[in-house]
């Protein structure tokens, strides 16, 4: 630790402090809360609906498995198992083969004998320092795999062709401590990571067994909080706290800088693509600007008030309206994007979103930021067929605790996966 | 009182009270940083992973909110 400049005053106070502090003042000390309160400021990173981040709250084995019954819906609802595409399906939304159930034998030897969502323990309580971090998971679409980043400076990747059974594949050493965001383009080939410096890394993982690093993006901003690659694969968008955006061609695993989007906006948390891959959303809390990507450079199509100081989230349907989560969710018609219109208005919806890959179902999550000991919070889903009249189908609700958290759906769009601040994925089976 | 003045009486608990109090007068961040060094013990690089800031911008809330609290104790202490 480099504090020794903090002990030179020679006053005492921090004894002072640490004697207060532990002298039984919950209020002061209660942990959950002063860590939301610090990155209240803004600093929070929301992942978009590919990625995901969980903060793993101390002994995550059973927040883990008091999450799955503290949940009063899920019942059946919840999937020992992981359904995904099968190798060489194509990245397209197709229903993938039948689900395998899990053969309750076949669970690989595991330190987590509920193996909570089937998912291994590895993966869901990382590497058991028992510190509320952040975690970054990321899903291939044309492929089973995952790349997962928790608090060491490396990153896993793990095989899912046996859902019941994911393989760890291979360990990376990345960036000196952690992982800030982190994407797996659409064919499953490519790793792009950041770290905690602005560091960009673009990893060749066309053999997950053996990645290679391949590139390291020039540092040009203190913080990368998101990165994603296009739908096409062809693109990938970083965002930065120098409040712009990058758009990187990929060639191969080979990126090179094409466009830099400013706009009038603040440190940039959010990044979305159209399916179409021409259009890009990047939501700050100053605003969401909406980007041209046909034209070179990127011409500013427009931009959505945005009513948080917070978290927020967006995501394109594949018709080409946005969800927007900042607080309340909201629908918008980007037909003549210099003037969206606003659709539907879900008070209280939440901050982060996820909609299943044919854009019908959309996901919320909210939090409960009043910063109390017990914070609540719900997770919705919600019939979008009609973007203007979105109809609530289910709700889990009081097994979310709130703060840092993602939401995906799975390609074949069965199963929703939910992080919780506990450090645990939660598997909803959403058929 | 006979324990006026005693290391752990009611003096000695008056002051974590103000120290508290005074805790929360500081930002958010400032506070977080303090808490999850002296009441938890964490390491900065611990503490910035947390709160997502860098390192650096730990020290430099903990070297703020020291200061801040420094002031604020000397005006309330000053105040007596």
């Amino acid at each position: 630790m480099n504090d020794w400049q903090f002990r030179s005053e020679g006053d005492g106070l921090e004894d002072r402090l640490r004697t207060a502090l532990r002298s039984g003042a919950p209020t002061a000390a209660d942990l959950p809360q002063v860590i939301r309160a610090g990155r209240s400021r803004g600093r929070q990173l929301r992942r978009r609906r590919r990625l995901l981040s969980a903060a793993a709250a101390a002994g995550s084995v059973v927040a883990v498995v008091a999450m799955v019954a503290a949940l009063p819906v899920a019942g059946s609802g919840l999937l020992s198992r992981f359904d995904s595409p099968s190798p060489g399906a194509t990245a397209t939304v197709t229903k993938s083969p039948a689900p395998q159930p899990a053969p309750s034998g076949s669970q690989p030897a595991s330190k987590n004998s509920s193996a909570a969502a089937g998912w291994p323990a590895e993966v869901i309580h990382g590497n058991g320092s028992g510190l509320p971090l952040p975690r970054s998971v990321s899903l291939a679409v044309a492929r089973p795999l995952l790349a997962f980043a928790d608090d060491a400076p490396t990153i896993r990747l793990f095989d899912l062709i046996d859902p019941s059974a994911p393989r760890k594949i291979a360990t990376l050493r990345t960036h000196s401590t952690w992982t800030a965001a982190l994407a797996l383009n659409p064919a499953g080939t490519v790793l792009a990571t950041s770290g905690d410096t602005g560091t960009v890394r673009i990893w060749d993982v066309s053999d997950p067994a053996s990645p290679r690093l391949t590139q390291t993006l020039p540092t040009v901003t203190m913080y990368v909080p998101d990165l994603l690659f296009s739908p096409d694969g062809r693109t990938l968008a970083t965002a930065g706290y120098d409040n712009k955006v990058r758009l990187w061609r990929m060639s191969g695993t080979h990126a090179t800088l094409i466009d830099v989007l400013a706009g009038r906006t603040s440190d940039v948390m959010a990044l979305a693509f159209s399916t179409d891959s021409t259009r890009l959303a990047a939501a700050s809390y100053h605003n969401t600007i909406l980007w041209d990507l046909t034209r070179t450079p990127a011409q500013q199509l427009g931009q959505l008030p945005v009513n948080t100081q917070g978290l927020i989230d967006v995501a394109f349907t594949p018709t080409g309206d946005l969800v927007v989560a900042d607080g309340d969710a909201s629908t918008w018609d980007l037909s003549s994007p210099s003037a969206p219109r606003r659709l539907s208005l879900l008070k209280g919806a939440g901050t982060s979103l996820a909609l299943d890959p044919v854009g019908t179902r959309l996901a919320t999550q909210n939090r409960n930021s009043d910063g109390s000991a017990q914070p609540t919070s719900t997770l919705a889903l919600w019939d979008l067929s009609d973007p203007g009249a979105p109809a609530r189908q289910r709700t889990f609700s009081g097994g979310f605790p709130a703060d840092d958290r993602g939401l995906t759906w799975t390609a074949d769009g069965r199963t929703l996966l939910a992080t919780t601040e506990s450090g645990g994925l939660m598997a909803i089976d959403t058929p | 009182m006979p324990d006026r003045g005693a290391p752990d009486g009611a003096g000695a608990q008056a002051d974590r009270d103000q120290l508290l109090r005074l805790l929360g007068e500081l930002s958010r961040q400032q506070r977080a940083v303090l808490v999850l060094r002296h009441y938890e013990d964490l390491p900065d690089v611990e503490i910035a992973r947390l709160l997502r800031i860098r390192e650096v911008t730990v020290r430099t809330h903990a070297l703020h909110g020291l200061a801040r609290l420094r002031t604020l104790l000397a005006a309330v202490e000053g105040s007596r």
